[in-house]
């Protein structure tokens, strides 16, 4: 927005064009130089210049460390008064677990990449007979089962090559056979059949009586917030029940996956 | 400089200050200004969205591009971002609230917080800030600073006496341990805070804000396990050190006052 888009009403030009000033910091993660933000605001340098002196001054804005450049200043420290959450994903997917577990009766997990692994950090867990327990807290590396492979599948090309090659040699913690994190060649393979569809829904050879779906919350660039997970004994919850309750279970997710696009997805950073 | 503009920032300060959202009268009897000056700062700051009318009131509230420009001076802290999805394993794992705090000047400043699943659990704001020597978090980082930096953060702190100020021999078991405790709060539990090392300097500290540690079997097992979390972190600095770099760093911390 550009100062003059607030000149209709309010006669002081110059406390709005201090106000543009700082508002023109919003989003950007590094420090702005006088052009930069002259040309944004289509004003002056000059008039740039001495906004910037009054935002430096009252500590709303500081020099970076070359001393050419601006960033945020640390007064802004001290506007907390409306306490707006951080964004939090097990506090947004909350309510959507609690609708699929009430819509399926099944165990409900949201699962998050943490370095190199997946890990729940909420869930909840059916009554009776369910599912192999995923325990909250606990990491499992990222091309094993089914689940951490759909998280991995939402990562770019380039984070997946590099995740495998750091990762090698892929090895199975886990207790049951799973062909497809044996070899990078076979999880690329996963994760092509993963990206063709939407969600997935997954049977599990090995363990007699499970059946999962499997939903992706993704950002607007299709990067990986979450996977919120649904997952049963197949004799109550097997891939035919899961088909027919499909079109519910994606009217409930609808509003986080919509949520989740406004926010940017965490960048996966590894260690080396 | 504009005086108009400093009568406006004036104006977000006392909304930001007050305890309840107020009116312009209230405002104006804060500043010792005009009602008529004051309308016209609240105009500006209305349509910039830095503050907003409390439930369609005549009283006001800090809006959203206030929010939004402390989100983006708290992202400039790039660590940030490395730590958030190790913070909510751990929130995940201990069922308390566990947030991230960086050095800015001699403060520990809390940039980052992920609620707990337990029922009853802590929300605390970000931004808020502690002097290095007070508190757990804090400790947890002025134990491993070189003790050229100790001895300034002293200094500093005696300059503006500061009481309860941790001890040396306490900071000394902290960076033997590599984590502080808060004080006990609830059947003999305290919170506990594990700092985050890069090039040999503490940046920052995790803290589990909530009655964590007993002194148990179980309870230095979860110790350890969350130590290995932190770890990780760690390591995401030692790959990626620019990761841990501080945006006010080039401030000489004797001029930083929170």
């Amino acid at each position: 927005m550009s100062a003059s888009d607030h000149a209709p009403r309010y006669r002081n030009q110059a406390a709005q064009r201090v106000l543009a000033v700082l508002g023109s910091f919003i989003g950007h993660d590094g420090p702005r130089s006088v052009t930069e933000i002259a040309r944004e605001l289509k004003l002056s340098k000059n008039m740039v210049h001495r906004a910037l002196s009054t935002l430096v001054a009252e500590n709303y804005l500081a020099r970076d460390v070359t001393g050419e450049r601006y960033q945020l200043g640390l007064k802004l420290l001290s506007l907390t008064q409306s306490g707006a959450a951080e964004f939090d994903i097990v506090a947004l997917a909350r309510p959507a677990l609690e609708a699929l577990h009430a819509v399926t009766g099944e165990s409900v997990y949201l699962s998050i990449i943490v370095g190199r692994n997946r890990v729940t950090v909420d869930d909840i867990q059916a009554q009776g007979p369910r599912v192999l327990r995923s325990p909250r807290g606990h990491p499992v590396a990222l091309h094993c089962t089914k689940m951490s492979r759909t998280l991995l599948a939402h990562l770019s090309d380039t984070e997946i090559d590099d995740y495998l090659k750091k990762a090698a040699p892929l090895h199975r913690p886990q207790r049951f056979p799973d062909p497809a994190s044996e070899s990078a060649k076979a999880v690329w393979r996963d994760i092509e059949e993963i990206r063709s569809t939407p969600y997935v829904l997954w049977r599990n050879p090995h363990l007699a009586s499970a059946a999962y779906a499997i939903f992706p919350v993704l950002d607007e660039t299709g990067h990986p917030h979450a996977i919120v997970t649904v997952g049963g004994p197949r004799e109550r919850f097997d891939l035919d029940r899961i088909k027919d309750l499909l079109p519910q279970m994606r009217l409930v997710l609808e509003p986080l996956e919509r949520q989740a696009r406004l926010i940017s997805a965490p960048p996966f950073l590894v260690d080396s | 400089m504009s005086s108009s503009a400093i009568r406006a920032l004036r104006i977000l300060e006392a909304v930001g200050e007050a305890e309840r959202p107020p009116g312009a009268t209230e405002i104006a009897r804060t500043l010792k200004s005009t009602p008529g000056t004051v309308f016209r700062g609240l105009d500006a700051l209305l349509r910039f969205g830095l503050i907003a009318r409390y439930q369609a009131s005549a009283h006001y509230v800090l809006g959203p591009t206030a929010d939004r420009l402390r989100h983006s001076l708290i992202a400039q802290f790039r660590v940030r971002e490395v730590a958030l999805p190790y913070l909510r394993q751990i929130a995940s794992l201990s069922g308390e609230t566990t947030s991230l705090y960086v050095k800015l000047g001699w403060y520990a400043l809390r940039i980052a917080s992920v609620p707990g699943t337990n029922e009853i659990t802590n929300a605390p704001p970000l931004g808020e800030a502690h002097p290095l020597g007070q508190g757990y978090p804090g400790n947890a980082i002025l134990a491993f600073l070189p003790s050229s930096e100790i001895s300034a953060y002293r200094a500093w702190a005696k300059r503006h006496a500061l009481k309860s100020q941790v001890s040396s021999a306490m900071l000394k078991e902290i960076a033997k341990q590599s984590y502080a405790f808060g004080q006990p709060e609830f059947a003999g539990a305290s919170a506990v805070s594990l700092s985050i090392r890069s090039a040999e300097s503490a940046v920052a500290s995790l803290a589990i804000e909530g009655p964590v540690f007993d002194g148990s079997r179980p309870a230095f097992e979860n110790l350890r396990t969350w130590r290995e979390i932190a770890d990780k972190i760690e390591s995401v600095l030692r790959a990626q050190p620019a990761l841990g770099l501080n945006p006010f760093g080039h401030i000489d911390p004797n001029a930083i006052a929170l």
